[in-house]
């Protein structure tokens, strides 16, 4: 079974509001990025971003990429219709960035079939971009042909 | 160390009308079960110094329908302390914050209550459902990490927290189905459970899925209802209409951070560290407890605080419940034995801690648990935020 929420099968999403803690989280993927807070003298990333750091309280902050790959710690397949034009089933997952595991992102996981999904899997970041936004999802980081139910890749339609 | 919460215990306690299309607005409904807790405690009004709900305010829809003024105002109270609990561990910080109040001096007798309409507000937005297109609401807070990504709903934060317990620890869906079947169980017995048909451990698992691996029958039941519980200093407890449920101990610790995703560790959540501190505060022990209610929003959260307060290990919840012998009204440790939240209907932990009373109060009509218990412990919460208290009858 196919992923339904593929992003251009998804009319529309609810949308963060900006605020200057969260503007290089939003709209690192208007660089192809994903962006964390992180303290320059311990090198903890910090999320969500706070003006210190929670591990050796330094107010020395700034926004760095990093790699967009990670790791799905959980997810849930949902099967509910929870509000006009939000098709199902579609996948949720909290998924660990490989920089610091302790960093996680609620998310959704797209091109991938609904039955491949696992704990462990490994994924990597494609943005969803919806005004001026650009929502950080995940997608299956190996090439695994049975992930992929056809094989389409995003932009193509 | 001083355990100041023995200082204060529940006095009586109320509850209106619970159910759906109950013809009775949300502060009606508080005032019944005001004046049920009142009448049960043997107070009168004039006899409540102290206010306090949960969260007061919410933009959820018939989350919090009645503020704190609107009832002080409503009942002309006259009143030393009063707070409403916006930001706390959890749906028990109504209780354990006035139980600080009582402790020090600040107030004799506090009114706390919850109400919520969530199916009354359902009904509403059912009626007049949002049109197609683009939702215009940017999100602050929380919601900015979980809507945008169609997690909607606690059933998906809940769900992955169950996955994470199938995986680590071998849960299966059979055994999370037998809190469910022990809950409708005992909900047969209580007259005021808003599901009461039986339920067996089949129909659970033919169940239609929400957020794999939760189904139906996982979830609680949105409904309309107020409870009302009265916390009162011990020394004015002492002559009033039953014996005095002393707080022996009680819990909000939060060592993790505050988030469903960012908390350390996923499959114990906020409970593990409310349920180690409890314990610290009293010489009784895990296996003292006669009776025990605890949160079932979702099935994985009793799970959850059955390890997190010692009554097994980790990772043996899923075959403490399996078959609900030992969980049962006449099992070694009775849970939920009004029908949690599951069947009895979302109260918010209010319900849960009225029902913990009730059963030392010896108050539990068909579905009294046997031997007299003087000891019962209710947990609320159990995500990223948790609360947790042991009765103790004087």
């Amino acid at each position: 079974m196919r992923n339904t929420d593929d992003i251009a099968a998804t009319p529309h999403r609810h949308l963060p509001a900006l605020n200057e803690r969260n503007r290089i989280f939003w709209q690192g993927g208007s660089e192809g990025k994903l962006k964390f807070y992180r303290c320059q003298a311990c090198g903890h990333y910090i999320h969500p971003g706070a003006p210190v750091c929670p591990v050796c309280h330094s107010r020395d902050i700034a926004g760095e990429a990093v790699s967009g790959r990670a790791t799905i710690a959980t997810y849930t397949i949902n099967r509910q219709r929870w509000e006009p034009g939000l098709e199902q089933p579609y996948i949720v997952a909290i998924v660990e960035i490989d920089e610091q595991p302790s960093v996680r992102l609620t998310t959704t996981i797209v091109n991938c079939a609904i039955d491949a999904v696992h704990i462990g899997m490994k994924v990597k970041v494609i943005f969803d971009h919806r005004e001026d936004v650009w929502l950080p999802l995940f997608e299956p980081a190996l090439f695994e042909p049975a992930l992929l139910e056809p094989a389409t890749a995003i932009g193509e339609e | 160390m001083d355990i100041m919460e023995r200082r204060a215990a529940i006095t009586g306690v109320g509850m209106s009308a619970v159910g759906r299309r109950l013809g009775k607005t949300a502060i009606e409904l508080t005032i019944d079960a005001i004046m049920a807790a009142l009448d049960h405690a043997g107070l009168r009004v004039e006899d409540i110094d102290g206010l306090c709900t949960m969260p007061g305010y919410s933009e959820t829809p018939g989350m919090a329908p009645v503020p704190l003024r609107e009832i002080k105002n409503a009942l002309g109270l006259k009143l030393d302390w009063f707070s409403s609990i916006q930001e706390g561990p959890g749906q028990m910080s109504a209780i354990m914050n006035p139980a600080m109040w009582v402790a020090c001096g600040q107030a004799r007798h506090v009114l706390c209550f919850r109400t919520a309409t969530q199916y009354s507000a359902r009904e509403q937005i059912a009626a007049a459902p949002p049109p197609d297109g683009a939702p215009a609401k940017r999100w602050n807070g929380w919601q900015s990490w979980h809507y945008p990504f169609n997690a909607l709903s606690p059933i998906h934060n809940h769900a992955m927290i169950t996955r994470v317990r199938m995986h680590r620890y071998g849960l299966t869906r059979e055994q999370m189905g037998w809190w469910a079947v022990n809950c409708r169980r005992n909900a047969q017995k209580n007259p005021h459970a808003v599901y009461r048909d039986p339920l067996t451990i089949e129909d659970y698992l033919d169940a239609r899925m929400i957020a794999d691996p939760l189904c139906l029958y996982d979830c609680d039941a949105p409904i309309d209802s107020s409870v009302a519980i009265i916390v009162s200093a011990l020394d004015a407890a002492r002559d009033l209409r039953h014996a005095p449920l002393r707080i022996e101990a009680m819990s909000g610790a939060l060592h993790g951070k505050d988030s469903w995703d960012q908390f350390d560790d996923l499959g114990s959540m906020a409970a593990r560290d409310a349920g180690r501190h409890l314990w610290s505060r009293t010489d009784l022990k895990p296996s003292d407890v006669q009776v025990a209610n605890l949160y079932d929003g979702f099935t994985v959260q009793p799970l959850i605080w059955m390890e997190a307060l010692g009554f097994c290990g980790e990772g043996e919840s899923g075959a403490f419940i399996e078959g609900g012998t030992r969980i049962a009204l006449d099992g070694e440790l009775p849970m939920n034995t009004g029908g949690g939240q599951l069947s009895g209907g979302r109260l918010h932990g209010f319900g849960l801690l009225r029902e913990t009373c009730l059963q030392l109060w010896g108050e539990g009509g068909e579905r009294q648990v046997a031997g007299n218990p003087e000891i019962g412990l209710t947990a609320a919460g159990g995500g990223a935020l948790a609360g947790c208290l042991v009765l103790t009858r004087q």
